[in-house]
C-alpha cells in the first residue's frame, strides 16, 4: 500500500468519524442512513440515564399524583412511574396502567403485574385470575397462570405455571418513612422450565400491594415494586 | 422524552444530537446471562471436534461463523441451520506455501451439507451424513457418517463429555482404512478442475475409515478436545505445505461469551492452532426490540349507559371526515405512520389508508393505527378498515372490530385472539369513494450524503476486495407511486481496480469487467431513474423502471405480479431492455444491448421457507432457470441459496461451471433494537461470472408486496398491541 493510498485511507476513516448527513421526509435507506441510524442507536445506548431523585417523606408528600417505584433486577434499574388509565374489562381485578419518563408501560390488576409494554422482552398479557383471587382474599390459594411472553422474533411464547400461594404472616413494612401493616404473601410457581417465587406485602384492611417482587418473563426476570403514594 | 427513533430531521450528525434520556429502564447494565454452550465448531466450521465432525445439529436458524488456521491453512466457515435437520455451510480457503499448479497460495470455496438422521434420544446418539466439499474443485472432498453421544457428569467428573464417532470418506478414509465398501472409483483430487458441480459420482465412493474423539466440557466456559483424525493431508504434505506426524488432535476452548468461542489445539503432532467460533441466532437479537408503549385503547361509554354518545348525526356532516383526518393524522404521524386518506364508509365504519417509513412490521401499524382510531372516531363507528399501502400499491386490507380492541386489550392471548377476529383481506387499488387525502403525503423528497463501501468477494487473489468513496443519494416521490431515484459517487480508495483477474470470459462480459468500471470510475452516477408502480386490479400489481438502473446497466425495466393476499402463490412476469454502460458509468453508452426478462413463480412454503423459480433470458443472453430457496425470519432476517443453470456450458461459463451463491439481509434493527426499515443485504457468490447474470433493478414488486400480505402479517402480529 503506497503511502498516497494510506492518505487516502485515513482521510476516508476521518470522513467516517465526521459521520453521515441525511434528511427530507424518508428514512435514508442507504448506507449513509444506515450509518447515522447506527451512531443514533450507539449514541443513545451510551447516553446517560437522568439521575435519580432521592426519595424523602416531605418528597412523597409533596406528590400529586400516584407514585409507584420500579426495580428491574436483572438490568440493575429504577423507575418512578405515574399512573396513565384505569379500567375495568371483565374480569376480576381492576387495571391501571402505570407508566415510565421514558414511556414504557407496566398494567398490573390489582398489584398483580399482567403486561409490560416498552421494555423489550414483553409480557404481551396473562391469566393471573387465581392470584387475583388470592390478593384480594389474602388467603393461600392454589391455581394456574399463564405468561405469554415476547420472543426474539415477533412471536408469543405462552408460559403456564402452576402456582401456590401461602401466606407467610402479617408484618409491618416501611416505605420511605411510612408504616404499613401488611400481610406477607408469597406465591412460588413451577412451569415445565421455570421455577418462580413471587412475593405481595399486601395492606391487612383493603387489600392493596404496596411492595412487590413479581417475574416478568425470562429475559426481563423479577421486577420490584413499592408503592410510594397510593 | 419523545418517542426514542425521532423523524429524521435535515442536518449532519454532529454531537450536538441529543436524544434525551433515552430508554433508561430498557437499557441499563444488562448482566451477563449464563453461558449456553450447543455445539461446538471444528476447524471447518461445523458442529465436531478439532478437524473431525460431529453427529450433532446447531439450533434451527443458527449462523455460525468459524475462522481456523493450522500449518499455513486458514479457513472462513459460514454455516446456517437452515432446517432443524438441514444445514449448510460456504467456506473460503487459502493455503500458504502451495507452490504449484500456477498458485503461490492455493484458494479456494466449497460448500458443505450436513443432514441429521436421527436426534439424540436416552439411548440413540445424534447421528450426521455429511457432505463436505461436494460440488468444488474437491480438495476437502469427504463423506461421513458420524454419532455423537452427550453424558452428563461421567464417572463423577463435572461438567459434560461429548463422544463422538463416525465413518468417513475421501479425505476422512485415507488412513486406517476398513476397505471400500461402495466401490472404489474416487478420482484424485484435481486443483486445476473447473469445480462447481455436485460429484455425485464419487460421493461414498473408495476407502472407508473409522474416525473418533471426545469433548469435555468441564463447566459453561471451559472445554477440551482430543480426536483421532483418519486425514493424512497428503495434497498438503506432498506441497511442503505442512508435516504431519501424527493422527492425534488436542484442543482447549474457552467460551467468551454466550456468541464468542475461542480455542487453541496442537494437531497432527505439529502444528499449532487456533479457531475462532461465533455463533448466534436471527431470533434472538443483538439488542432486543423495543418500541414506546402505545397509549392505552380507550374505551367507549356503553350504548346504554350513554346512547346520545352512539348518534350517527355526525356521519351526514361534510366536514366530519375532514375534522376526522386532521385529528388522526398528527397522532399516527407521532408514532412514524403516513395517514394517506381516511374515508368515512357510514356511521359505523371507516377506512385509513396508512404507510410507514419507520416500521418493517406491519402488525404494529395496524395496532397503532386501530389505536389511534378508538380515539378519534365517534362511538358509532364500530368497523375499522386499515389498508397498509406502500409507495403507492395497496398491500392489504385489515378490519378490525372496534369492540374486539376494547374487550381484548389486556386478555390472555391478545395477539392471537384479536388475529382470531381479524379479517385479511385483498385491498382495493385505490380508495374508496369520499376519501379525504392528507395533503402533505406528496411530495416527499429525502436525501443523504455520506460513505460507501462496494465490497468485491473472493477473487483469485484475495477473499475481500472493497472500494470506499462518498455516496449522494437522492428519492422524490411526487404522487403516489412515482419515483425520482438517483446516486452519485465519488470514489475515495479501494483495490478492486487492482483485481489481476484475466478476463477469459467467452460470453459477452456482462459482469466480470467490474474491473474495468473500477479503473474508470471516479465520479460516477450509481444510478438515475425513474419508476412508476401501481396496481391494475386488487390482486396484480405493476411496475415500470427506466434510466440508468444500475452501474452497468441502464435502460427499462417492466414487471407485472400477480399475488392475492392470501394465497401462498405468487406470478410474475418481468421484460426488460438493458444496455451495456460506458466504464465511466456517467450517461453513456455502450454497444451491447439485450432483451431479458423472467417469469417467475414464488411460493410460501410455510413456516419461513420461501421457494422461487425464475425462467428466462439472462444478460448474456443465455436462456435458463434460477432456483432460491430462502428462509425468512419474522424479525426480516433472510437467509438464503440459489443456483442458476442456462444453456451456457460448464466450459464456457468458466470457473465454478455455473452461477451460485448465497443471500443474507439483517434487518438494522435487529443490531439497534429500534424500529427501522433499514436492511444491510449482501449476495455472496463463490464466484462471478457472466452466464446466468441477472439485472440488478430496485424494487421489485415481490419483495415489496408480501410484507404486507397474510403470512408476513402473521408472523409479526405477536406485536399487534405493541
Amino acid at each position: 500500500m503506497g503511502l498516497m493510498r494510506k492518505l487516502t485511507c485515513f482521510g476516508f476513516g476521518a470522513v467516517l468519524a465526521l459521520g453521515a448527513c441525511s434528511g427530507g421526509s424518508e428514512t435514508a435507506l442507504s448506507q449513509a442512513g444506515q450509518l447515522k441510524t447506527i451512531y443514533t442507536n450507539f449514541r443513545a445506548a451510551t447516553a446517560k440515564a437522568p439521575p435519580l431523585p432521592t426519595l424523602t417523606p416531605a418528597l412523597i408528600d409533596s406528590l400529586t399524583v400516584s407514585s409507584l417505584e420500579i426495580v428491574i433486577e436483572e438490568r440493575g434499574a429504577t423507575a418512578y412511574l405515574v399512573p396513565f388509565s384505569d379500567r375495568n374489562d371483565r374480569r376480576p381485578g381492576k387495571l391501571r396502567t402505570w407508566r415510565t419518563a421514558d414511556n414504557a408501560n407496566l398494567v398490573f390488576r390489582d398489584g398483580i403485574l399482567v403486561t409490560t409494554r416498552g421494555l423489550g422482552n414483553d409480557l404481551g398479557s396473562s391469566d393471573a385470575s387465581s392470584t387475583v383471587a388470592a390478593i384480594q382474599t389474602r388467603s393461600a390459594r392454589s391455581g394456574q397462570r399463564a405468561m405469554f411472553v415476547r420472543n426474539g422474533d415477533n412471536g408469543t411464547d405462552r408460559i403456564n405455571l402452576s402456582c401456590t400461594m401461602s401466606n407467610l404472616g402479617p408484618t409491618t413494612l416501611s416505605i420511605v418513612g411510612t408504616q404499613r401493616s401488611v400481610v406477607h404473601l408469597q406465591e412460588s410457581c413451577t412451569g415445565s422450565n421455570e421455577q418462580i417465587t413471587n412475593d405481595f406485602w399486601v395492606d391487612r384492611r383493603d387489600s392493596t400491594v404496596w411492595q412487590s417482587r413479581q417475574w416478568a418473563s425470562p429475559e426481563l426476570g423479577y421486577i420490584r415494586t413499592r408503592l410510594l403514594k397510593k | 422524552m419523545k418517542h426514542a427513533t425521532k423523524k429524521i430531521s435535515a442536518g449532519c450528525v454532529t454531537l450536538a444530537l441529543a436524544f434525551g434520556g433515552a430508554g433508561y429502564v430498557a437499557a441499563q447494565n444488562k448482566t451477563e446471562k449464563t453461558v449456553t454452550t450447543g455445539p461446538t465448531l471444528n476447524f471447518y466450521g461445523v458442529p465436531g471436534l478439532v478437524d473431525l465432525p460431529s453427529g450433532e445439529a446447531l439450533p434451527t436458524g443458527q449462523l455460525a461463523i468459524g475462522v481456523s488456521t493450522f500449518g499455513g491453512q486458514t479457513r472462513t466457515n459460514l454455516t446456517f441451520q437452515f432446517s432443524p435437520r438441514i444445514s449448510a455451510t460456504f467456506r473460503y480457503i487459502g493455503i500458504q506455501d502451495w507452490n504449484s499448479d500456477g498458485f503461490e497460495t492455493y484458494r479456494d470455496r466449497s460448500f458443505d451439507v450436513r443432514f441429521l438422521v436421527a436426534r439424540e434420544g436416552e439411548y440413540r446418539p445424534a447421528i450426521t451424513v455429511g457432505l463436505q466439499d461436494f460440488a468444488g474443485t474437491g480438495i476437502y472432498a469427504a463423506e461421513y457418517v458420524v454419532a455423537t453421544k452427550n453424558f452428563d457428569r461421567p464417572l463423577s467428573l463435572p461438567g459434560r463429555f461429548k463422544v463422538t464417532a463416525g465413518l468417513g470418506w475421501g479425505r476422512l478414509g485415507r488412513l486406517g482404512d476398513i476397505g471400500s465398501p461402495f466401490g472404489d472409483d474416487r478420482p484424485p483430487f484435481d486443483p486445476l478442475d473447473l469445480g462447481g458441480s455436485p460429484s455425485t459420482g464419487e460421493w461414498f465412493r473408495g476407502p472407508a475409515s473409522p474416525f473418533a474423539g471426545v469433548e469435555w466440557q468441564v463447566n459453561d466456559r471451559l472445554g477440551f478436545k482430543a480426536e483421532y483424525s483418519p486425514d493424512d493431508y497428503e495434497p498438503e504434505t506432498s506441497r511442503g505445505v505442512f508435516e504431519r506426524d501424527s493422527r492425534l488432535n488436542f484442543g482447549v476452548e474457552y467460551q467468551v461469551s454466550e456468541r464468542i468461542r475461542l480455542g487453541g489445539y496442537y494437531l497432527y503432532g505439529s502444528e499449532i492452532g487456533f479457531n475462532a467460533q461465533i455463533q448466534f441466532n436471527p431470533t434472538r437479537p443483538a439488542t432486543q426490540f423495543t418500541l414506546a408503549a402505545p397509549r392505552p385503547v380507550i374505551v367507549r361509554p356503553s350504548r346504554n349507559a350513554n346512547p346520545q354518545a352512539y348518534d350517527t348525526g355526525w356521519s351526514t356532516s361534510s366536514s366530519a371526515p375532514t375534522v376526522i383526518r386532521d385529528a388522526i393524522q398528527p397522532e399516527l404521524a407521532e408514532d412514524g405512520i403516513r395517514l394517506e386518506t381516511v374515508t368515512v364508509l357510514s356511521s359505523n365504519r371507516a377506512e385509513a389508508r396508512v404507510s410507514s417509513v419507520r416500521f418493517d412490521n406491519q402488525a404494529i401499524v395496524v395496532g397503532r393505527t386501530a389505536r389511534a382510531l378508538a380515539r378519534i372516531l365517534p362511538p358509532s363507528v364500530d368497523v375499522f378498515d386499515i389498508v397498509l399501502v406502500n409507495n403507492g400499491l395497496s398491500l392489504s386490507k385489515v378490519t378490525l372490530s372496534r369492540r374486539d380492541l376494547e374487550t381484548l386489550e389486556f386478555e390472555p392471548g391478545a395477539s392471537d385472539l384479536l388475529l382470531s377476529r381479524a379479517t385479511i383481506d385483498e385491498a382495493a387499488p385505490r380508495p374508496s369513494e369520499g376519501a379525504v387525502v392528507v395533503e402533505e403525503a406528496y411530495p416527499r423528497f429525502s436525501w443523504s450524503l455520506g460513505p460507501y463501501l462496494q465490497p468485491s468477494f473472493f477473487d483469485a487473489e484475495q477473499p475481500v476486495r472493497a472500494d470506499a468513496g462518498i455516496a449522494l443519494e437522492a428519492r422524490y416521490r411526487f404522487a403516489p407511486g412515482w419515483l425520482v431515484s438517483g446516486e452519485l459517487r465519488q470514489r475515495l480508495t479501494g483495490n478492486i481496480e487492482d483485481s489481476d483477474q484475466v478476463n477469459d470470459t467467452q460470453l459477452e462480459p456482462v459482469r466480470t469487467n467490474a474491473r474495468l468500471y473500477a479503473q474508470e470510475g471516479g465520479s460516477t452516477i450509481e444510478n438515475l431513474f425513474v419508476s412508476k408502480q401501481w396496481k391494475p386490479s386488487k390482486n396484480t400489481y405493476a411496475r415500470v423502471s427506466a434510466g440508468y438502473l444500475e452501474q452497468m446497466f441502464g435502460g427499462i425495466s417492466t414487471e407485472l405480479l400477480w399475488k392475492p393476499v392470501n394465497n401462498r402463490l405468487a406470478l410474475g412476469v418481468e421484460v426488460n431492455y438493458a444496455r451495456q454502460r460506458n466504464f465511466d458509468q456517467l450517461l453513456g453508452f455502450q454497444d451491447y444491448d439485450v432483451f431479458t426478462g423472467h417469469a417467475s413463480a414464488y411460493y410460501d412454503i410455510g413456516k419461513g421457507y420461501y421457494g422461487q423459480i425464475d425462467v428466462g433470458r439472462y444478460l448474456a443472453g443465455d436462456v435458463g432457470a434460477t432456483f432460491t430457496l430462502e428462509r425468512q425470519f419474522a424479525n426480516g432476517w433472510r437467509v438464503g441459496g440459489f443456483f442458476t443453470l442456462t444453456d451456457v456450458s460448464s466450459e464456457e461459463f468458466g470457473e465454478g461451471s455455473f452461477d451460485k451463491g448465497i443471500t443474507l439481509s439483517v434487518p438494522l434493527s435487529w443490531f439497534t433494537g429500534r424500529p427501522t426499515r433499514q436492511v444491510v443485504s449482501t449476495t455472496l457468490r463463490p464466484i462471478q461470472r457472466d452466464g446466468g447474470a441477472r439485472l440488478n433493478v430496485s424494487d421489485r414488486l415481490y419483495e415489496q408486496v408480501r410484507d404486507g400480505h397474510r403470512t408476513d402479517l402473521v408472523a409479526d402480529w405477536g406485536r399487534v398491541w405493541d
